[in-house]
């Protein structure tokens, strides 16, 4: 077998492999990046060892003329290995840089053992030592990668989980709707929320929609505009639209910010604006005298 | 004016359903038909049916505000009725808020509403 | 063949309505013209291309402000074919013609 960096590579991980893992969970220790809180010796020994195992099948089927790629069908073991752990190590809580840190740490053990084989010297170790750097980078590379799409994932299925949550339209009386906001009101959320109160209020045939914003923590113009324009659609279906929750401090934001609500009903509490939609439909709230 | 388009008398208003294939010309002829028929039948309002569009652009969007001014010269007031939701929203979006019109959920509702008036 | 791909009722509409906005300026201003669709399954879009041969526009950024019109209309068409896709490309020069280029995601 010619020396080539490939090669010498792949003889220390076949002389020495447990030796390998062993010293790059020493690295992982001094650097602090070996989560002993999170995992117990023996769970990251196995770890380590299964993805260096993975690792060098890798280096030993896809690396062509010193040239790689891990996308390559050669990679697959190290990039199902990979994706077992980092999800793994997501949802315990490891951070991107202690996850790239563990993965770099492999370097120095590699660097040692090339170092003290026999006539591998200049040249020849700049040569391999720089072998192993371009490996070992795109496999701390493709694990960020790895690392970054699982907690996107995460994001978009939580987002989505919030999105439906809070945006429910409940149907107060016959004929009238109501749409408690909560949070924040961002354009993708706004988009969401009209659809779905103009498609409640042509299934219920409603006639008066109170949009109350008692829990929305802050309207600014961006907002004010998503809510003028919920309210001009709801006017366009042919049913009314009162916004209710204005606070005082609210109400002096929307002068201040110059917002004109023109034709919108608007009440400070949910409690009026209930009273004025039985009303606009035909229902009187009443106390009974007889209790 | 061609079939797609139909105007008829009930009550005291004139009910248009507007079809979903209507052309840009009948829909321009169709202000010219409405408010002859409006000026001779003396109704007190007129009833647009847009439930079967898919489709409001800023041109048919002018078109009803157009119609709903003429109606106003003429006393009688004009109603919207059927707006599909994808409709209103896009023209929002547009920024078309046709505020010279009224509207409702649907014919019985814009017929008790012109009773009411 | 957009509600077939899972696109809502709401955003065929929305496009649908960018497009017949856009055609009309091609009739009304560029005395018609050519339009292609392009259907790119990988990046999971479509895109509608409206070509005229007409005089072309001066001042783009001027005709898509709102409220800005020549020909009598409302000045809303442009800019808000705009809003309702979701990418919308404009070329155009004077005696040029105007290609307009809008995508929906699938």
């Amino acid at each position: 077998m010619p020396q080539t960096a490939t090669a010498n590579i792949l003889t220390i991980l076949e002389t020495d492999f447990s030796g390998v893992v062993e010293e790059w969970l020493g690295t992982q220790v001094k650097e602090g990046v070996k989560r002993s809180d999170l995992f117990s010796d023996s769970e990251s020994r196995a770890q380590n060892q299964e993805l260096l195992k993975a690792f060098g099948k890798g280096v030993r089927a896809g690396v062509v003329n010193e040239e790689f790629s891990l996308d390559d069908d050669a990679w697959e073991d190290l990039r199902a290995v990979l994706a077992d752990v980092s999800k793994e190590r997501v949802s315990r809580g490891v951070t991107p840089t202690e996850m790239a840190t563990f993965v770099l740490a492999l370097k120095a053990p590699l660097f040692k053992r090339l170092e003290a084989m026999p006539g591998v010297e200049g040249m020849k170790l700049i040569r391999d030592v720089l072998m192993v750097t371009r490996l070992v980078d795109a496999f701390a590379i493709h694990t960020n990668e790895i690392f970054i799409g699982e907690r996107d994932q995460i994001i978009e299925r939580q987002r989505q989980e919030m999105l439906e949550l809070s945006t429910p339209v409940v149907e107060l009386w016959d004929r009238v709707l109501t749409l408690p906001l909560i949070g924040t009101l961002d354009s993708a959320r706004a988009q969401e929320v009209m659809e779905n109160l103009l498609q409640t209020i042509l299934e219920r045939q409603a006639e008066v929609v109170i949009m109350d914003i008692t829990g929305v923590g802050t309207v600014d113009t961006q907002v004010a505009q998503h809510l003028l324009r919920a309210a001009a659609a709801v006017r366009l279906m042919g049913a009314e639209c009162i916004i209710s929750g204005i606070s005082p401090m609210i109400a002096q934001t929307m002068v201040q910010l110059g917002i004109d609500v023109g034709t919108v009903s608007t009440r400070s509490s949910i409690r009026t604006a209930l009273s004025d939609a039985l009303q606009r439909v035909g229902y009187v709230i009443k106390k009974n005298e007889a209790s | 004016m061609s079939g797609v388009t139909s105007i008829n008398l009930v009550e005291n208003a004139l009910l248009v359903s507007i079809q979903d294939d209507v052309t840009d010309t009948e829909i321009l002829d169709l202000q010219e038909t409405l408010s002859n028929r409006i000026a001779k039948e003396n109704v007190k309002g007129v009833i647009l049916d847009i439930s079967s569009l898919e489709i409001v652009d800023t041109f048919v969007g002018r078109v009803i505000a157009q119609l709903a001014g003429i109606s106003r010269l003429l006393a009688a007031e004009t109603y919207v009725v059927g707006m599909r939701p994808a409709v209103a929203v896009t023209l929002v979006e547009l920024g078309m808020y046709l505020p010279e019109t009224r509207t409702a959920l649907s014919l019985t509702h814009a017929l008790s509403q012109l009773r009411r008036a | 063949m957009l509600k077939e791909r899972g696109l809502s009722a709401m955003q065929v509409t929305r496009f649908a309505t960018a497009v017949s906005e856009i055609a009309r300026n091609a009739i009304v201003h560029g005395g018609g013209g050519q339009i292609s669709i392009y259907l790119d399954d990988r990046n999971k879009y479509l895109r509608v291309e409206c070509r005229d041969q007409g005089p072309g526009i001066e001042d783009v950024t001027l005709a898509m402000t709102e409220g800005y019109t020549t020909a009598g209309g409302l000045g809303k068409g442009l800019g808000g074919a705009k809003r309702l896709s979701h990418g919308f490309e404009i070329r155009s020069a004077p005696g040029e013609g105007t290609t307009v280029s809008m995508s929906v995601k699938l």
